[in-house]
């Protein structure tokens, strides 16, 4: 059975899926960092993700407000968020519609305020992360997501609480470019990601954190500061994981911080464990296979609906919980394993041996 | 003890029935927790499901019988599936995965996945059974089919039962753990898994038994929070973070101590909400946030947990 899809709505979709494969990618590359290679049981994942997101909508945007068109959003709350928010943000997109620089700086102000916000909040995750056992750390991750959710989500003056925040589109100049723009430029954080992440695992430093998760003992008596290593990777991740949670504001220009439930982080992780832990290609076809069976399972969902009346999406969330207790169970490696981390060749290390 | 009089009494009745609530759900919780040494993600949904069960109970098999509607008809029933569906999944995913070798963080993960399937399942059943049967399915209370006592009002009512219930339900553990044989095997296997395999229990059948307790258990948790509650396919996960936190706090590994810990979560929860959050100005959402702050300090100062705390100064005074 195929579907007759207008090829101009099929190409749309595939943009959008694009975008968010990007996006994902960047989460689920940041969550494979502790996960897969550190071994770090991140059940609060989206904690950073909603931390970017609260770095766009709550602070840069007010900081565009401010600048740009002379409104403080704070001075009125309730008015601002239930009934000014729409003209104001038009107004300051009017400006960056005009100057893209202006919108340019904003949008890396956005991304580095993002992953400063995120990053520091994994420094003061690592105190815990450094004490508690497997079990109780997740647990205890998975409650501080919680608690950054409620409390964002109920205060007003963070992202306009359960109104949700508008945000400025610093590409508005792009006009009706914009969603191929900003493909682009997802893509283009994703590739960097990617390559910083594939660079990382296969340093000293990569092999030093698998060194820490298979054999935490040897690794200490080798020298290796198990403390340092587990805060930086904290750190990392966490900011890079920041930097997905802002890039995903601007695709919506919108973000509601009730929207950071536990399901985003479990997302990430069934991704994840179905692509492989601890392989950064494996991470990507993970999100990739994710995105690519939502996609099928949502164009087909009329045909299943004419068989069973029930909403296909619960079909999709049975897939899923199916997949991936198959995949522990019975490839607990994913899709594509973990592999012996890329090292020089023997040639090469002799030579430079050589002429030290 | 100016809060203490001040307390009123609607307030104080609603803090006691969700903390019974609570206590029975994370009973299940450590159970789980002491058979398969994780904290499963997919308790919320059996909670889900007994309340379910009971509902679908009292309208396709005591209505049309003419049986007066009542949830306690309900309960045998309500404890033999969602038991059923307990051991089920220790059967189907659990047993498997531990005999493979699976670390804490796999089986979390496959938890997980277990509740997609669980919470999807029962949306189906519930998307289904309006859709065809038209019998409204979701935003149900089930309290209308509440016992209620003799010249009380239902709140009164809900008060007792919980407490009648955990009474009941703490006390038949207590007496097949502690004055069965079965109970002695149960905890052999519990306190040294590789002992009583030598000495011959089969440790598996044994914990198999107990997903039937937890699954039971659990259930009838899940009909009282139905009555609280607007029954969907999400109860029980929406409060799975607080009883995950009623257990934490108690103590996972203690059995009693999610007694403890489901007193201290519901109290702190409700009465935090009606005396220290309300006159701050602070909106009642945050409740939430109290427990989680709860939680937070037990992990990084005693993750023993309060039954842990306790025990210890026991042993202190003693010597």
């Amino acid at each position: 059975m195929i579907l007759q899809i207008d090829p101009g709505l099929l190409l749309v979709l595939i943009r959008e899926t694009a975008v968010l494969f990007a996006i994902y990618g960047i989460y689920v590359l940041s969550l494979n960092l502790e996960v897969g290679y550190l071994g770090l049981p991140q059940f609060g994942k989206v904690m950073f993700l909603a931390l970017g997101g609260l770095a766009v909508g709550g602070i840069t945007t007010k900081i565009a407000l401010m600048t740009y068109a002379g409104i403080n959003p704070l001075a009125n709350v309730d008015l601002y968020c239930s009934a000014q928010q729409y003209q104001a943000i038009a107004a300051v997109n009017k400006i960056f519609a005009a100057s893209p620089l202006d919108g340019l700086a904003f949008f890396l102000l956005s991304l580095v305020l993002a992953a400063v916000l995120a990053g520091v909040f994994g420094i003061l995750m690592s105190g815990p992360a450094l004490r508690l056992r497997e079990d109780y750390l997740g647990i205890l991750l998975l409650v501080s997501a919680e608690t950054v959710r409620v409390v964002t989500t109920y205060t007003p003056a963070v992202a306009c609480g359960v109104f949700g925040a508008v945000v400025p589109d610093p590409f508005v100049w792009m006009g009706d470019f914009r969603p191929w723009g900003y493909l682009t430029i997802t893509l283009l954080f994703l590739v960097l990601a990617f390559m910083v992440m594939e660079r990382l695992a296969n340093s000293p430093f990569g092999r030093a954190l698998r060194a820490i998760r298979d054999a935490e003992t040897a690794a200490r008596v080798f020298g290796k500061d198990i403390v340092k290593f587990r805060i930086r990777v904290l750190a990392t991740a966490s900011a890079l994981a920041g930097v997905a949670g802002a890039l995903l504001v601007f695709y919506n220009n919108f973000v509601n911080m009730g929207q950071f439930i536990p399901l985003v982080t479990f997302v990430g992780w069934a991704m994840l464990i179905i692509g492989g832990m601890g392989n950064n290609v494996g991470a990507l076809a993970g999100v990739a296979i994710y995105y690519a069976l939502d996609r099928v399972l949502s164009i087909y969902k009329e045909s299943i609906r004419q068989v069973v009346n029930v909403d296909p999406i619960f079909f999709q969330y049975i897939i899923f919980g199916v997949v991936i207790i198959l995949v522990l169970m019975f490839r607990p490696q994913g899709v594509f394993g973990e592999k012996p981390s890329k090292t020089l060749s023997r040639r090469i290390l002799e030579r430079l041996r050589g002429e030290a | 003890m100016e809060l203490v009089v001040g307390v009123d009494y609607p307030t104080l009745a609603r803090a006691i029935i969700f903390s019974n609530i609570y206590v029975l759900l994370s009973l299940g919780l450590n159970l789980t927790y002491i058979t398969t040494k994780i904290p499963s993600f997919a308790h919320g949904d059996l909670a889900t499901v007994g309340a379910y069960v009971s509902y679908l109970t009292i309208i396709f098999l005591l209505q049309p019988l003419g049986l007066p509607a009542s949830v306690y008809l309900t309960f045998p029933f309500v404890a033999l599936v969602t038991g059923a569906v307990a051991v089920l999944t220790y059967i189907a995913v659990f047993r498997p995965m531990i005999r493979r070798g699976a670390g804490i963080t796999p089986l979390m993960i496959a938890s997980f996945g277990l509740h997609f399937v669980m919470f999807a399942a029962v949306a189906i059943v519930a998307d289904y059974v309006q859709n065809t049967y038209g019998v409204l399915s979701r935003n149900v209370l089930l309290a209308k089919w509440e016992y209620i006592w003799p010249g009380t009002d239902p709140l009164t009512s809900a008060l007792i039962n919980t407490s009648i219930m955990v009474v009941v339900i703490t006390a038949l553990l207590y007496l097949l753990l502690y004055k069965t044989r079965y109970g002695v095997i149960m905890r052999a296997s519990i306190d040294n898994l590789y002992l009583a395999k030598a000495a011959g229990i089969n440790v598996e059948r044994v914990f198999a038994i107990a997903w039937l307790l937890i699954g039971a258990v659990t259930g009838i948790a899940g009909v009282y929070m139905a009555m609280f509650f607007p029954m969907t396919e999400e109860l029980g996960w929406l409060r799975l973070a607080v009883v995950f936190v009623a257990s934490v706090v108690g103590g996972l590994s203690n059995i009693y101590g999610a007694v403890l810990g489901g007193y201290v979560v519901g109290l702190s929860l409700v009465l935090g909400a009606a005396y220290i959050l309300t006159p701050l100005g602070v909106p009642t959402e945050f409740q939430l946030v109290i427990p989680f702050a709860f939680v937070i300090v037990i992990l990084l100062f005693a993750p023993q947990g309060l039954a842990g705390i306790i025990s210890s100064l026991v042993q202190m005074v003693r010597r």
